[in-house]
């Protein structure tokens, strides 16, 4: 063994301990770096419509590679907390939405937009515009219904205590502050005000009310037949209609409320530069355009129909959807109470 | 001579700790390290925009255990436990027992039936106890066939997740048993039968004795993993079942609760511990009696 390799005991320990170090030191210099840009952003259809649509005209723009890094929005709040100290963190933008866009805003964790590096800014819509938070698209959250079993669509949240509903009504557990923020539309007329929601939820529950984890398990229910009526996105209603289930939309009296999807761009954001240009390329008309008509949220820009037609769906009918746009700021004050009632009394009570 | 072997046994001395070194700093850092890191969290104030705020409060422990969710929360994490680690039991002992005595030359065959579904993910698995207990899945099906119009309803139900417990830790008692049972002398058993003992206080006064140390091995494994199963209390227990494991998880990354996240971690640690020691203690005990 002497003559191939002199080795012995120490040398074998000193030397897998240096190789250890060394592994630990050159992987270190993988990270940020590299001029890649890093969206964190959802998976699925979002994460592939983005990389078609968006990273297309970035990339043609000018830009570099884009690298995704897909999650669930909740866990990459936490991240963006958890890394708020660090000099560098490891994304240049984060995807996030109306909500949770409005409990960081005082956080100082989002870079101001430099309206001059974006020059898309311009034409956002007035009532989605925010120096921090750049919106992407927007949904309505409003009642779903099966028109094979439901006659008479529902005209306000408040029907669904009706007994012909008994037993057949879904919530979903993801889209917890959604019911509570129609809820409160209902009762009192202000969304953000998700005390008022409690009694109405309540009621509801009391007419027999089966609870899904996720809008997947729900569209799961509604196919099968195990329930008629469900609080969901009229997004969702055209894609699944489109996959061949049987929904519609009731149209509430109180109006349906408002959910803006975006991305902002945190402060300690390694590539700020690139992150203004894909900002930029995400509200291009053309890459609106494509998102809208794929995934049946409705552009965040006044010039959409500069690259094209929006498609029938996202056309809504006279009169039109009445839609609200929640006081997320207030809301958000009360987000985590009343998380805790849903949680705790309202499902396990 | 005496010198060469006290020098011999210098060098064992150095040599163990020499060798042993290295991994047991690794392990030290990389698990008891965390663990620390977690009960230190678990003292700390919570603040939503910050995660945890360095302090030094029982404050989260006493709100952990005078709320009635959370001691639900323990309650049912127990129950799930205790449930399917005894059903494992009563399953798996038969099987172990015929796979111990079973002179078949099958035998390796059906060992490795008995580890496949170990080779695929325990998540992929309590996918298909999706499919299958789903409204319109295929036990609904099965059931019309022979019932129509018959169904259950099994799906977020705490029965779809022992079922689905048990299918992940069922190959796990039984290996265990499997191995207790082969340590037992056969002709105790021939010798209790000939002696005109029946089969069941054969069982009761010789094999269930002798097979008790592989069964509260078998049993502590079981538990600790029921415990801390995640995926399984996720996907089939729904939105209105919680257990420990989704509790920490739910703390840690919705509420952004370290706080509250780590009192649920070193409560759920110091359970699987106080179990493993108490029924070490229990069984040591009860052999020495």
């Amino acid at each position: 063994m002497d003559v191939l390799l002199p080795m012995n005991r120490r040398r074998f320990l000193a030397g897998t301990a240096g190789a250890g170090l060394a592994m630990i030191a050159a992987k270190s210099g993988f990270a940020q770096g590299s001029g890649d840009l890093v969206v964190a952003t959802w998976g699925g259809d979002y994460a592939r419509l983005l990389q078609e649509n968006v990273d297309a005209v970035y990339i043609a723009a000018g830009g570099g590679s884009v690298i995704q890094d897909l999650g669930d929005e909740e866990s990459r709040v936490a991240k963006m907390i958890a890394q708020r100290r660090l000099p560098s963190g490891t994304w240049d933008i984060a995807s996030i939405s109306s909500m949770n866009a409005a409990v960081l805003k005082d956080s100082e964790l989002f870079e101001p937009i430099d309206a001059t590096k974006v020059p898309n800014f311009a034409h956002i819509k007035a009532d989605l515009a925010d120096p921090t938070f750049i919106p992407h698209n927007y949904g309505a959250y409003t009642v779903l219904y099966n028109p094979q079993t439901v006659a008479t669509p529902p005209k306000t949240l408040g029907d669904l205590r009706d007994p012909a509903y008994g037993g057949k009504i879904g919530l979903t557990d993801q889209g917890f502050i959604n019911n509570m923020l129609m809820g409160a539309l209902y009762a009192s007329g202000n969304p953000a005000d998700m005390e008022s929601s409690k009694a109405i939820l309540l009621e509801i529950k009391k007419n027999g009310v089966r609870f899904y984890p996720n809008n997947e398990s729900l569209v799961g229910a509604l196919k099968s037949g195990e329930i008629d009526v469900a609080p969901g996105f009229y997004a969702r209603m055209l894609l699944w209609k489109q996959a061949g289930v049987s929904v519609e939309a009731a149209f509430l009296e109180e109006g349906a409320i408002v959910q803006v999807t975006g991305m902002a761009v945190p402060r300690n954001a390694p590539n700020k530069e690139q992150a203004f240009a894909y900002l930029n390329a995400m509200l291009d008309p053309k890459a609106q355009l494509a998102f809208a008509n794929a995934m049946s949220y409705w552009p965040a820009i006044d010039n959409v129909e500069s690259a094209g037609k929006l498609s029938e769906g996202l056309t809504l009918p006279d009169p039109a959807l009445k839609m609200v746009t929640p006081d997320y700021a207030a809301a958000a004050k009360v987000k985590d109470v009343m998380g805790d009632w849903w949680r705790k009394e309202y499902i396990n009570g | 001579m005496a010198d060469a072997a006290e020098a011999l046994n210098s060098n064992r001395t150095t040599t163990a700790p020499l060798l042993l070194g290295p991994a047991t700093i690794f392990i030290a850092i990389m698990i008891v390290g965390p663990l620390l890191l977690i009960a230190t969290v678990s003292l700390s104030r919570f603040d939503a925009l910050s995660l945890a705020v360095e302090a030094f409060t029982l404050r989260n422990y006493f709100e952990f255990f005078t709320d009635r969710y959370y001691l639900g929360v323990v309650l049912t994490t127990v129950t799930v436990a205790t449930v399917s680690t005894l059903s494992c039991l009563l399953i798996g002992f038969p099987m172990a027992y015929r796979l111990a005595r079973g002179q078949t030359r099958y035998k390796g065959l059906l060992i490795i039936l008995l580890t496949l579904p170990l080779f695929i993910s325990g998540t992929i698995r309590t996918i298909g106890w999706m499919i299958l207990f789903a409204r319109d899945g295929l036990l609904n099906a099965a059931i019309g066939v022979v019932l129509p119009g018959v169904s259950t309803e099994l799906m977020y139900t705490t029965t779809a997740v022992v079922i689905g417990s048990v299918s992940i830790l069922l190959p796990y008692m039984v290996l265990t048993l499997q191995s207790a049972i082969e340590g037992i002398e056969p002709r105790l058993e021939e010798a209790a039968s000939g002696m005109g003992a029946p089969p069941a206080t054969v069982f009761r006064r010789v094999i269930w004795p002798l097979a008790l140390p592989g069964a509260a091995i078998g049993s502590i494994l079981c538990f600790t993993m029921s415990m801390n199963t995640y995926a399984t209390a996720v996907l089939l227990g729904g939105p209105r079942f919680h257990m420990m494991a989704p509790l920490v998880y739910y703390e840690f990354t919705v509420r952004n609760n370290w706080s509250m996240a780590g009192v649920a971690a070193m409560v759920l640690l110091v359970a699987n511990l106080a179990l493993a020691i108490g029924l070490t203690r229990t069984v040591k005990k009860r052999y020495r009696g």
